[in-house]
């Protein structure tokens, strides 16, 4: 035992707060050197500060390094590893274990904000902005490093001498998804930061020009790639584990991770218009700042207790906390923005709103309105509270309500702006430009019509979904016969990966819109109970219980039913943790299948009796979900070859209209 | 690196503001004015909903208390049971149609979400919380049962 801070700390959780200390005192050092660099003028400082960057990386490294260490050694005097670990677990439980709980995900967090400050000290520019940035970045590694030294301590010692931990919830020792969804939330979040110190940057030296902006496209593209890709992976392990064989539930940790994706999205467009156009100067500089601020709004009510969610996670200090936290950041941003907005003038207003700023602005609107409805939402049974004092919930039909036209809205939106020149446009051009795709979107709904689709948001969404391809196809065949055929297409990549990677993710979008769509009008689901090899009729197919066996792990007993469905073999499984023997989790078994999966899931079974309830469930589309976001992400991978283009004054005159 | 041109206090333009803000206003005008009101879900006691029955008419409510007398039949997935407060007295039939989870036992907490129907409480879910620390209620602890309904999941 090792006396420290007046704490007995164990060998384990002395070094790591130990670790994590000098980790603070560096922090401190670097944002120092970052101010008076910015003040003074001097790259003296600057340049100090930058380098502590490298020491801050390396000593939360060794802190989440040694708490890591400490859960695999079984090291029960360490609190955090006694709540939330147990000595049976397989070693990849174990591994993400690290972050199943609340103090090692802001140790997590932590470690991806000191990583890229790590990668900003490595690639900022030498400019003016350059010790303000620094100082921002370690602004928010302040909090992070401070609160994981506090009330988020995972070195917090552990004395009752046990020999055998808690456990992990049994929620996350079940789908190795666990594993990728929160580190993937994390580089999204956390990427955010980025953009956020430079726009601050931007403010406080008022070089509120292009520079911040080209500078930052990467980094924001990066995390918006990781964002977008976390938000529906924890979707794909909700579909996965939780049986009800849907992905989404507007749940307030669901809307915490699409808000700041809906504010990212919005920046990304209309950053495009002040690189070409230099206007909205003012707006980019407040959409970061409320997309980085609501990474940690959503954090603080997910931990906070005041709206309750399927992610049960404990209370205590750290919802304060992180509310002070966002409360800071909206007041830096929104007070910085104030003062220097007389300053910012933007050389170009938008004249005609027929042209793709135009568009882009538009979904700029749409996005910000999604964005705060769904914070409204989220909040609604809180407000209804203090209003009236009556405990409510808001169910998913609410958000559907403004959900389902607002994305609707969008998915045209999308359509419309890549077709579109910057700045001009005359009307007879664009109806020329939009019959073909129009064209195609209806003829599309009116054979989904003929096929039996009666659902009038399926229908609509179906012709934009082929509205947005015919536009996206016939924007590249041109350009491919331009440069002498449509052998040619893969050269376009080449050329402008920025503007074809926006395309693919285009593409991606539209295949997520059409699984969305199927899945949320078209699911069916039936409970039965099944006798052993006794086969009965469910939603058109032979339904007949095979086995039922009992098999029992180390760390859990799993039952599994053997249905077969039709021909198909199903394994549903149900898995009690020795750790949680109340709380018995389902593994539905999925098949995916391009146009409807298999899903079974086992919901209550009697071994003596020879008899298990199972819920079957058919989804048309859902893997469609999966696969665009693949090709989403994939769109974003492209657009990220792009070097950085330098700012065009003006648009070419032979830029490609429609 | 670009230079900032100077700085002149420039024109507000005010249109695209308003612009937002109607489109802001608009949206939240629907979500109030529409049907916001089926889509909330009320957290009730037994008690709590007795003493407001006409209020809570037609409204999907979220209700927990004490399983008392369950009747499952497996094979039909029917499930009748008698919901009790925590103050031992009011007591609610429910019916629900689904499979029963492994935790369901007489005498355990149980949270239904649904809706009354003739009397009876026909749950469209069924939601058992097990904790630690759980027992079974007792009178004066209704506190506990609040909590249970608004952490069952």
């Amino acid at each position: 035992m090792t006396e420290f801070l007046g704490l007995g700390f164990s060998e384990l959780g002395g070094y790591g707060t130990l670790a994590l200390l000098l980790a603070l005192g560096f922090v401190l050092y670097g944002l120092t050197m970052g101010v008076l660099g910015g003040i003074k003028n001097d790259p003296r400082f600057t340049e100090s500060s930058r380098r502590s960057a490298w020491a801050v990386f390396l000593f939360v490294s060794v802190a989440l390094f040694v708490l890591e260490y400490a859960i695999f050694k079984d090291d029960f005097s360490v609190r955090y590893v006694y709540r939330h670990s147990m000595t049976v677990s397989q070693p990849w439980v174990k591994f993400v274990t690290l972050w199943a709980a609340l103090e090692g995900s802001i140790l997590l967090w932590a470690w991806v904000l000191s990583l890229y400050t790590f990668l900003v000290s490595l690639s900022v520019r030498n400019d003016a902005l350059r010790p303000w940035v620094m100082a921002s970045m370690f602004f928010s590694l302040l909090f992070f490093v401070g609160i994981n030294l506090t009330v988020a301590s995972p070195f917090t010692p552990n004395i009752n001498g046990a020999t055998e931990g808690q456990g992990p919830n049994p929620l996350l020792q079940n789908h190795w998804m666990m594993a990728v969804h929160p580190v993937l939330l994390y580089l999204g979040f956390v990427g955010l930061s980025v953009p956020f110190a430079y726009a601050v940057a931007a403010l406080i030296t008022r070089k509120l020009g292009e520079s911040w902006i080209t500078q930052t496209r990467s980094w924001l593209l990066s995390a918006w790639m990781f964002l977008s890709a976390a938000i529906v992976a924890g979707g794909w392990w909700s579909y996965e584990i939780l049986g009800w064989g849907g992905y989404w539930a507007w749940d307030p940790v669901e809307n915490a991770s699409f808000v700041p994706w809906l504010l990212a999205t919005a920046f990304l467009h209309s950053i495009q218009i002040q690189e070409r156009r230099r206007m909205l100067k003012t707006w980019n500089v407040y959409l970061i700042i409320g997309a980085y601020a609501t990474t940690v709004l959503g954090t603080f009510l997910t931990r906070s207790g005041v709206v309750e969610s399927v992610h049960a996670f404990g209370n205590g200090p750290i919802g304060p906390v992180f509310f002070g936290f966002f409360a800071v950041l909206m007041l830096i941003g929104i007070v910085l923005a104030s003062v220097r907005a007389p300053l910012i003038r933007d050389d170009h207003t938008i004249n005609r709103p027929l042209s793709r700023e135009g568009a882009f602005l538009a979904g700029n609107i749409v996005f910000l309105t999604f964005a705060v409805m769904v914070v409204l939402g989220t909040l609604f049974p809180v407000l209804v509270e203090a209003i009236r004092n009556v405990r409510t919930s808001v169910g998913p039909p609410f958000f559907n309500q403004f959900a389902i036209p607002l994305g609707l809205l969008l998915l045209f939106l999308m359509g419309i702006g890549p077709m579109l020149p910057w700045q001009r446009q005359n009307n007879e051009s664009l109806l020329k430009a939009m019959q073909i795709p129009v064209g195609t979107g209806v003829v599309v709904a009116l054979m989904a019509l003929l096929l039996g689709v009666r659902d009038i948001a399926v229908l609509l969404t179906l012709l934009l979904c082929a509205y947005n391809i015919a536009g996206l196809a016939k924007l590249t065949a041109r350009a491919a016969l331009e440069r002498g055929g449509l052998h040619k297409t893969f050269e376009l990549f080449q050329i402008h990966p920025r503007r074809y990677g926006a395309y693919v993710a285009h593409i991606g979008l539209v295949a997520i819109a059409s699984g969305i769509a199927f899945s949320g009008a078209y699911k069916q689901e039936k409970e039965l109970t099944l006798r052993l090899n006794q086969p009965q009729q469910v939603m058109g197919r032979t339904a007949v219980l095979k086995s039922l066996q009992i098999k029992d792990q180390l760390d859990k007993r799993s039952v599994e039913a053997h249905v077969v469905l039709d021909s198909e073999d199903t394994y549903a499984r149900l898995n009690t943790y020795v750790n949680q023997p109340q709380q018995p989790v389902a593994m539905p078994f999925v098949k995916y299948h391009p146009l409807k999966d298999t899903y079974v899931t086992l919901l209550a079974y009697e071994q003596k009796e020879n008899w298990a309830t199972v819920r079957v469930i058919e989804t048309p589309l859902v893997s469609w979900i999966w696969v665009g976001t693949l090709i989403m992400v994939l769109g974003s991978f492209i657009s990220l070859q792009a070097p950085g283009t330098s700012v065009q004054t003006r648009t070419r005159p032979q830029e490609v209209t429609a | 690196m670009t230079t900032l041109p100077t700085a002149r206090r420039r024109k507000q333009n005010p249109t695209k503001y308003l612009i937002g803000l109607v489109v802001l206003l608009g949206a939240i005008g629907y979500l109030v004015y529409g049907n916001i009101g089926n889509s909330l879900v009320y957290f009730v006691t037994p008690a709590e909903y007795q003493q407001k029955a006409s209020e809570y008419a037609g409204k999907t409510l979220r209700m927990g208390g004490l399983v008392v007398s369950p009747d499952y039949n497996p094979d039909t997935l029917e499930l009748k049971f008698t919901m009790m407060d925590s103050d031992g007295v009011t007591k609610i039939p429910v019916q629900y149609n689904g499979a029963l989870p492994d935790l369901f036992k007489a005498n355990q907490g149980v949270v239904v979400e649904g809706q009354m129907q003739n009397g009876t409480f026909v749950g469209k879910s069924l939601l058992v919380k097990h904790s630690e620390e759980y027992r079974a209620p007792h009178s004066g602890d209704s506190t506990d049962y609040k909590k249970l309904i608004e952490e069952a999941q």
